[in-house]
C-alpha cells in the first residue's frame, strides 16, 4: 500500500506484516500454554523459550523492513497504474479455483475414496484453466486417476480406499 | 581418509541391474524436469519420493540422488537452447550458451554443458568419498552447543549471502524450528503444540511438510500461465558437433580445476550453493579471460566454467547432508525426508551405522555421472520439445500424485490435508520473500535440537557460558557475528548512500 505524506512516499507491504503477526501470535500461544502445564510444562520449554524470545525480537526488524520511505518529487505523486499483466497475487481468479479445488479435492478423497476425486480434480482444473479438447478431459483425468490407484494401491501395496467408504 | 574395507562392501551392494535400472529411470526424469523451467530436480523428488516406499534404503536413495543430479544438469539444456535457465543454478550458462546457439553452435555448447556437468559432478563425489570421513569425525565432535550455533550460522548465511532480509530469514527459520518441537516432547514425555489433533503426537510428519512447501507454491505459480515456455527450440541436431565440443572442454583444463573447487566449497553454503557456485565460477573465467576470448559472447569457457561449478555444487552439499545432517539446498532437504523414510537420519552417527550404504551411495552417484552423459545427450536432442507441455496438465496431475503420496507416508489423510495447508502457507511465506529453505531447516532440525538442549540442561544446568567455553562453539558464534556486523555496516552503508544521492542531486 501507498502513501504520500508531506513529500515523501511512504510504500507498506503488509503481506510479511501479517505474515509475521501470525507467526508470533502462534509461537506466544505455542509457549505460553505448554508453560503452563504443571510439573513438567515449564521443563518442556527449555527450547522453546530462546526460540519465542528470537521471534519477538525479530519482528520489529521485520516490520522495519517492510515499511520503505523515499522522498518524491512534487510531479511524480500520482500513482503508477497497475499494468494489465501484473500479478495479482492470490486474487487471481485461477489461483482461487486452484485453491479451493485443493481443499475440496482433501475433503473429497476422505469420503470418495480415490478415483473419483481424483478424476474429477483433474477434469475441472484442466477444464477452468481452458481446456477444450474432449481427449484431454476425459483420457487424461480417468487415466491419470485409475493408474496411479493401480501402482500404489496393487504395486506399492498401499492401502489407499479407491472407492467411496460407504 | 577412506575406510577401503567397507567401501568395498558398498561397491558390492551397488552391483546390481536393478540400482542401474532405477538410476537411469531417475536421471531421465530429473533431466526432463531440470529441463522445464518452473520445475526443478526438487520438486521432481518430491514427486517420486513416495515411489520410493517399498524400494530398499540403497536403491531408493540412489534414484533420488539421480533425480537431483539429472535436475542440476538438465536446466543448462534450456539455458543454452532457449536463453531460459531450467533452474536457478544454470543462470550463468545462459551467458555463453544461447549467443552460441544463435550463432549456430549449438550442439557444440551441449557438448561443452554435459562434459563439463559430468566433470563437476565425479570432482564433487570424488571429494566427498576422501573426505566425508575427516568431515563425519569433526562432527562427532559437535555437541548441543555446537549444533545450535551451526544452525543460526547456516540461517544467517541465507539470510545474508541470499541477498534476503536476514529478520525475515531468521524469523522463519525459528519459527520452523518451534514446529519441528509440536508433539511429544522425547525429554518430558509432555504433548506440546499440537492444538487437539491427535495426528500431531508424533510431530509434524516432515515428508509431506516438505513436499508440500516445495511443490505447492510451484503449482500455484504455474497456473497463471498457459505454457511454460512460449519461445522456440533449436531444434537441428548433429552428434559429431556435439562429440567436438566434447572434446573441446578438455582444452580448459585449468578452468575445470578451479570450477569444480568452486563449486565444492560454495556447495556446502546452504540455499544458495549451486547458484553463486556457478555465478562466481563464472565470474573468475571471466576475470582471467585472455585478450582473445569474449565472455558473454558464446565463449565455450564461459559454459564450462559455469557447469562444472553447477555440478561440483552437488558434491558439497551433499557432504554437508550425510556429516552434519543439514539440508543446503531444497533438493537436500526431500533427500534427509528420504533418509527419514526409510528409517535413517543423516548426520555423523549415520556412516558409523550404516557405513556400506553411505559409501555404496557414494559409488552410486560416481557411476551416474558417466550415465548422464548418454541420457542428457537423448534428453537434449530429442525430448526439448517437452518444454511445451500445457501447465493446465502438469500442476492438477502432480498434486494429485503428492496427494496419493502424503496418504501413504502413514496412511493418514490428515497427511494430505496437511501437505494442502503448507503448500499454500508457502506460497505467501515465499511471496513475502521469507526463504523457504530456512523454514525447512528448522522444521528438520527442531525435534534433535530439542532433546539436545534437553541433554545440555541436564549436563550443565543453566549455566550458557558452556556455550562459549568449548573452541568449536566460540568459532562459529564468532563467525555469526562477525556475518551480522558485515551485514548491518552493508546495510548501514546502502542507507548512507543512498540518503546521500538525492542530496548530490
Amino acid at each position: 500500500m501507498r502513501w504520500f505524506i508531506k513529500g515523501r512516499q511512504v510504500d507498506i507491504d503488509f503481506h510479511p506484516i501479517i505474515i509475521s503477526s501470525l507467526i508470533l501470535g502462534w509461537s506466544l500461544y505455542y509457549y505460553l500454554s505448554t508453560v503452563s502445564v504443571p510439573e513438567d510444562g515449564p521443563k518442556s520449554v527449555f527450547f522453546i523459550k530462546p526460540l519465542v524470545i528470537g521471534i519477538l525480537l525479530c519482528f520489529p526488524f521485520v516490520i522495519f523492513s517492510s515499511i520503505k520511505i523515499r522522498q518524491i518529487e512534487i510531479d511524480s505523486k500520482k500513482p503508477e497504474e497497475e499494468s494489465e499483466t501484473a500479478d495479482r497475487g492470490f486474487l487471481d481468479h485461477r489461483r482461487i479455483f486452484f485453491a479451493a479445488s485443493l481443499a475440496t479435492y482433501a475433503v473429497a478423497i476422505t469420503f470418495l475414496g480415490y478415483l473419483i476425486p481424483s478424476a474429477l480434480f483433474i477434469f475441472s482444473v484442466v477444464y477452468y484453466l481452458g481446456s477444450r479438447n474432449l481427449w484431454i478431459l476425459i483420457v487424461l483425468p480417468l487415466g491419470c486417476a485409475i493408474s496411479l490407484s493401480v501402482i500404489f494401491r496393487f504395486l506399492l501395496t498401499v492401502p489407499l480406499p479407491i472407492w467411496p467408504s460407504w | 581418509m577412506i575406510d577401503w574395507e567397507i567401501f568395498l562392501k558398498g561397491l558390492s551392494l551397488i552391483a546390481s541391474w536393478k540400482i542401474l535400472a532405477f538410476m537411469s529411470v531417475g536421471m531421465f526424469l530429473g533431466l526432463i524436469f531440470g529441463v522445464i523451467p518452473g520445475l526443478t530436480g526438487s520438486l521432481c523428488i518430491a514427486v517420486l519420493l513416495p515411489v520410493t516406499f517399498l524400494m530398499d534404503a540403497l536403491t531408493a536413495l540412489a534414484f533420488l540422488t539421480a533425480v537431483y543430479t539429472g535436475g542440476l544438469t538438465g536446466g543448462g539444456i534450456t539455458a543454452i537452447l532457449i536463453n531460459t535457465p531450467g533452474t536457478p543454478g544454470a543462470v550463468a550458462t545462459t551467458f555463453d550458451g544461447y549467443p552460441m546457439t544463435k550463432q549456430g553452435m549449438q550442439n557444440e555448447a551441449l557438448g561443452l554443458q554435459v562434459t563439463s556437468s559430468v566433470i563437476g559432478g565425479l570432482a564433487g563425489y570424488v571429494f566427498l568419498l576422501f573426505l566425508i570421513n575427516p568431515l563425519v569425525k569433526i562432527a562427532l565432535g559437535f555437541g548441543p552447543s555446537e549444533m545450535i550455533f551451526l544452525t543460526v550460522l547456516m540461517l544467517v548465511i541465507i539470510g545474508t549471502l541470499g541477498g534476503r532480509s536476514l529478520s525475515r530469514t531468521l524469523m522463519v527459520g525459528l519459527f520452523g524450528l518451534l514446529l519441528g518441537t509440536i508433539g511429544t516432547s522425547q525429554a518430558t514425555g509432555l504433548v506440546r503444540g499440537t492444538m487437539g489433533f491427535e495426528e500431531l503426537e508424533d510431530g509434524i510428519p516432515s515428508v509431506a511438510l516438505i513436499i508440500g512447501m516445495f511443490a505447492i507454491p510451484e503449482m500455484l505459480n504455474l497456473i497463471t500461465r498457459s505454457f511454460i515456455v512460449e519461445a522456440d527450440v533449436e531444434s537441428r541436431h548433429n552428434f559429431r558437433k556435439f562429440l567436438s565440443g566434447m572434446r573441446t572442454t578438455f582444452h580448459y583444463g585449468r578452468t575445470l580445476i578451479r570450477s569444480a573447487l568452486t563449486g565444492i566449497s560454495i556447495g556446502v553454503l546452504p540455499g544458495i550453493g549451486s547458484t553463486l557456485g556457478c555465478l562466481l565460477s563464472y565470474a573468475q573465467a571471466k576475470r582471467r579471460a585472455r585478450p582473445d576470448q569474449h565472455f558473454g559472447e558464446g565463449e565455450p569457457e564461459g559454459i564450462v566454467a559455469a557447469e562444472t561449478a553447477n555440478n561440483a555444487s552437488e558434491g558439497g552439499a551433499m557432504g554437508i547432508l550425510l556429516a552434519l545432517g543439514i539440508p543446503g539446498s531444497g533438493s537436500t532437504a526431500i533427500l534427509i525426508a528420504a533418509f527419514m523414510l526409510h528409517g535413517m537420519m543423516p548426520g555423523p552417527r549415520l556412516l558409523k551405522e550404516n557405513g556400506p550404504l553411505i559409501y555404496g551411495l557414494i559409488a552410486a552417484n560416481i557411476v551416474q555421472m558417466f550415465l548422464l552423459i548418454f541420457i542428457a545427450v537423448f534428453v537434449a536432442f530429442y525430448m526439448g520439445r517437452v518444454i511445451f507441455v500445457p501447465t493446465r496438465i502438469i500442476a492438477p496431475t502432480l498434486l494429485s500424485v503428492m496427494a496419493i503420496g502424503a496418504f501413504s507416508l502413514r496412511n493418514l489423510f490428515f497427511d494430505v490435508y496437511l501437505l494442502f495447508f503448507f503448500g499454500v502457507i508457502a506460497w505467501f511465506l515465499r511471496r513475502s520473500e521469507f526463504p523457504i529453505i530456512s523454514f525447512m531447516i528448522g522444521v528438520i532440525l527442531g525435534n534433535r535440537l530439542d532433546m539436545e538442549m534437553y541433554r545440555y540442561a541436564i549436563l550443565f544446568g543453566s549455566d550458557y557460558s558452556v556455550f562459549v567455553r568449548r573452541p568449536i562453539s566460540a568459532i562459529l558464534l564468532a563467525i555469526i557475528l562477525f556475518t551480522l556486523g558485515m551485514n548491518i555496516q552493508r546495510s548501514w552503508k546502502k542507507r548512507h548512500r543512498k540518503r546521500e544521492a538525492p542530496e548530490q542531486g
